[in-house]
């Protein structure tokens, strides 16, 4: 018979359909119970079929959510309208992800159903049933891959587009309005992981979902869409904004909401005016570069790419990369700040700060200034601390050899180092390996770095110097630490801040200031350095007020190995000391 | 049981009524389940009341399920007189009562004779 003979076909086809291998749940709703019957024949051989009599019936099945129903072919007229049914449908986003098929003899109401958002409509008296079949199948099969999509598409938590997809629809949102001049936000929490840590991952996603409905709020207002990127950042891509200063506040308002006791602060990098034609991913690393320029704190928090901070950024890069090969050929170079006791009949070499420059035959003469900061920033100061170490040790045993003195050299040791667990011994072992005795070796440690984390920094200090080594605080009084304070970090030499030495001209106050360091410095037994000194009449000041040691251009700029040799043979040897 | 026959009977369309049900078992089961529901009495229940809109109500309902069954004449009728009722009109559908009264009867008594 044709019809078993359609049927075998469809079953045929169904064995072939690999993703309807289990079968889908439909359930229709009429108060016919012939209609009923009849569908729910054609239907039952490639589905599981649930049967509701009235609209409120339906909605009692479907809200009951006890089994997943896939699909809804609705009558109209009955005692509970099917219009009614689709109107609550329409405000319940459960019943939206379910697919409405609408069974109709009535063409007059079709449009009224398109609008309460029916998917389609089978005809009564019904088609030929495969079509039946087969229109069901296709629904389903649309809603499904739409709702995988949509899980592919999105971050789960937020229901934001994922990185992927949100650098796929910026450039459709590129290609559909090309007219429209566009920036791309970069929106990160600040110390997200450790929000995450204390207060644990619920929070945190409350956190994000606030952020999330802010953002939407923000979006909703101008052309753009929405992506999360991992952790606590966010992206934007939106029509060109004046200005986003406002934005931080809006979105730390909409957390404190949340979290009325903790701080959360934010990061906003934008890049203004994105060419479409470039790569996404090029845009969204250069925001995350612009982002890494604000610190973690309050204070400034929206920072505008450019194309200056961009080739900073890039040279900062070329600087890392090239560190390894520099430290190896030798291209860092130890300079000798040459320091002069003052209170003899006249100046007298003591000692010298070490300083390093790093010129390289790439980049030429690299400023300190830069490269000391960066290192501190990925750790790589450790590996360069150690190699001035190292050298200093080499030179001052040579000039022992040659000289027959050992000249102290004081050594600044960045802060990163301190948190090293093996440094003291490392530095013992590059000192010993050279024979130099360790109180010959000044380890300069800023006053900042005693001060902000004294907790952590002072045992290890203290390690240092009694392990034989003088600690020297370098540039005293723009740490700001208290007088107080200052009883109980461990030092024997204290290096007046450079600042103060330039300001004493202008401002006499400063003088009684300097004056009374280097009282303290003495009721505290150590020795006090002044850096900086570049004039006579600093000289003579800090020589009058009892100041120990000074450095600067007045008596000498920094030199390097060879010239400073030169300066050891003819203070060391020639004036016979 | 002649499921063929009664539908020459009656005026209905056989190869429709197979097109939907695919065999005779089930469409004699769904002409039982119509004979013995009450489809028909509730529309003239409804016409007699003078009850427009229900009568609208039970005219549609009437129409899908005759559709459905392949009973063209029912169909024909309930269509019309669905469409006669569609803003409460109080039409004088006398004659397609009437018309309608003899056709269920007749289906009834086919019923009996072919597939009961």
């Amino acid at each position: 018979m044709k019809n078993n003979h359609m049927t075998e076909e469809r079953k045929i086809r169904n064995a072939n359909r690999g993703n309807f291998f289990i079968k889908r749940t439909v359930l229709i709703v009429d108060d016919e119970e012939i209609n009923v019957e009849i569908l729910s024949t054609i239907l039952e051989e490639d589905f599981h079929v649930l049967k509701a009599y009235d609209g409120k019936e339906a909605l009692e099945l479907l809200q009951k959510g006890d089994q997943k129903i896939d699909m809804v072919l609705l009558d109209v007229f009955m005692p509970f309208d099917g219009r009614e049914v689709l109107k609550i449908r329409q405000e319940n986003p459960e019943l939206k992800r379910i697919p409405f098929i609408v069974c109709t003899s009535d063409k007059n109401i079709e449009e009224e159903c398109f609008h309460l958002g029916v998917n389609d409509f089978i005809k009564k008296p019904y088609e030929n049933p495969d079509i039946i079949v087969a229109r069901v199948k296709r629904m389903i099969e649309l809603y499904e891959d739409r709702s995988i999509l949509k899980e592919v598409e999105r971050e789960k938590l937020t229901n934001l587009y994922n990185i992927d997809f949100f650098k796929k629809y910026a450039k459709q949102f590129d290609a559909n309005f090309p007219d429209i001049e566009k920036d791309m936000v970069l929106i990160s929490v600040n110390r997200f992981r450790l929000i995450n840590e204390l207060y644990g991952h619920e929070f945190a996603d409350k956190i994000l979902l606030s952020i999330t409905g802010e953002l939407t709020d923000f979006v909703s207002k101008c052309k753009g869409l929405l992506g999360k990127e991992s952790g606590g950042t966010f992206l934007l891509y939106c029509e060109h904004q004046e200005d986003y200063e406002a934005l931080p506040k809006k979105l730390e308002e909409a957390v404190k909401k949340d979290a009325k006791d903790i701080n959360v602060s934010f990061k906003i990098a934008v890049y203004p005016f994105v060419d479409p034609s470039l790569e996404k991913e090029i845009v969204i690393d250069r925001l995350s570069n612009t982002a890494d320029t604000l610190t973690n704190d309050y204070g400034k928090n929206v920072a505008v790419y450019s194309q200056e901070a961009q080739t900073a950024n890039l040279h900062k890069e070329e600087l890392i990369a090239a560190f390894p090969e520099a430290l190896k050929e030798g291209q860092f170079q130890l300079y000798f700040q040459p320091k002069y006791e003052i209170q003899g009949a006249k100046p007298r070499l003591t000692s010298a700060e070490v300083l390093i420059r790093w010129i390289s035959p790439k980049f030429g003469f690299v400023s300190p200034g830069e490269f000391i900061s960066l290192f501190e920033e990925n750790g790589l100061i450790c590996q360069l601390d150690a190699y001035i170490i190292q050298k200093a040790a080499e030179h001052m045993k040579r000039w022992k050899r040659d000289y027959g003195e050992y000249v102290p050299l004081s050594i600044n040791l960045s802060r990163v180092n301190l948190y090293r667990p093996n440094l003291v011994e490392e530095i013992i072992g590059y000192i010993s390996s050279n024979d130099v005795p360790r109180e010959k070796c000044y380890i300069e440690i800023t006053e900042s770095a005693f001060v902000e984390d004294a907790k952590a920094v002072i045992p290890v200090i203290n390690h240092i110097r009694e392990s034989g080594f003088k600690i020297e605080i370098d540039d005293f009084g723009s740490g700001y630490s208290s007088f107080g304070a200052l009883a109980d970090l461990p030092f024997d030499i204290l290096k007046i801040d450079m600042q103060f030495i330039r300001a004493m001209e202008k401002n006499p106050k400063v003088k009684d200031i300097v004056k009374m360091i280097i009282n303290l410095a003495k009721t505290l037994n150590a020795t006090v350095v002044s850096e900086g000194v570049e004039t006579k009449e600093q000289y003579d000041f800090l020589q009058e007020n009892g100041c120990d040691i000074i450095q600067g251009y007045y008596l000498s700029k920094p030199l390097p190995l060879k010239e400073f040799e030169e300066l050891i043979q003819k203070e060391f040897v020639t004036h016979g000391r | 049981m002649d499921v063929k026959k009664f539908y020459e009977e009656i005026g209905g369309s056989y190869q429709d009524a197979l097109n939907i049900m695919m065999n005779d078992a089930l469409i004699a089961r769904m002409l039982t389940k119509f004979i013995g529901g009450d489809s028909v009495d509730k529309l003239f229940a409804a016409y007699e009341a003078k009850d427009y809109r229900a009568v609208f109500a039970a005219s549609h309902a009437l129409k899908g399920v005759a559709g459905n069954l392949a009973l063209s004449p029912v169909f024909q009728l309930a269509s019309k007189i669905t469409e006669a009722t569609r803003n409460d009109d109080g039409a004088n559908l006398d004659a397609e009562f009437a018309e309608l009264k003899k056709t269920y009867e007749l289906i009834k008594a086919k019923h009996r004779e072919h597939i009961a």
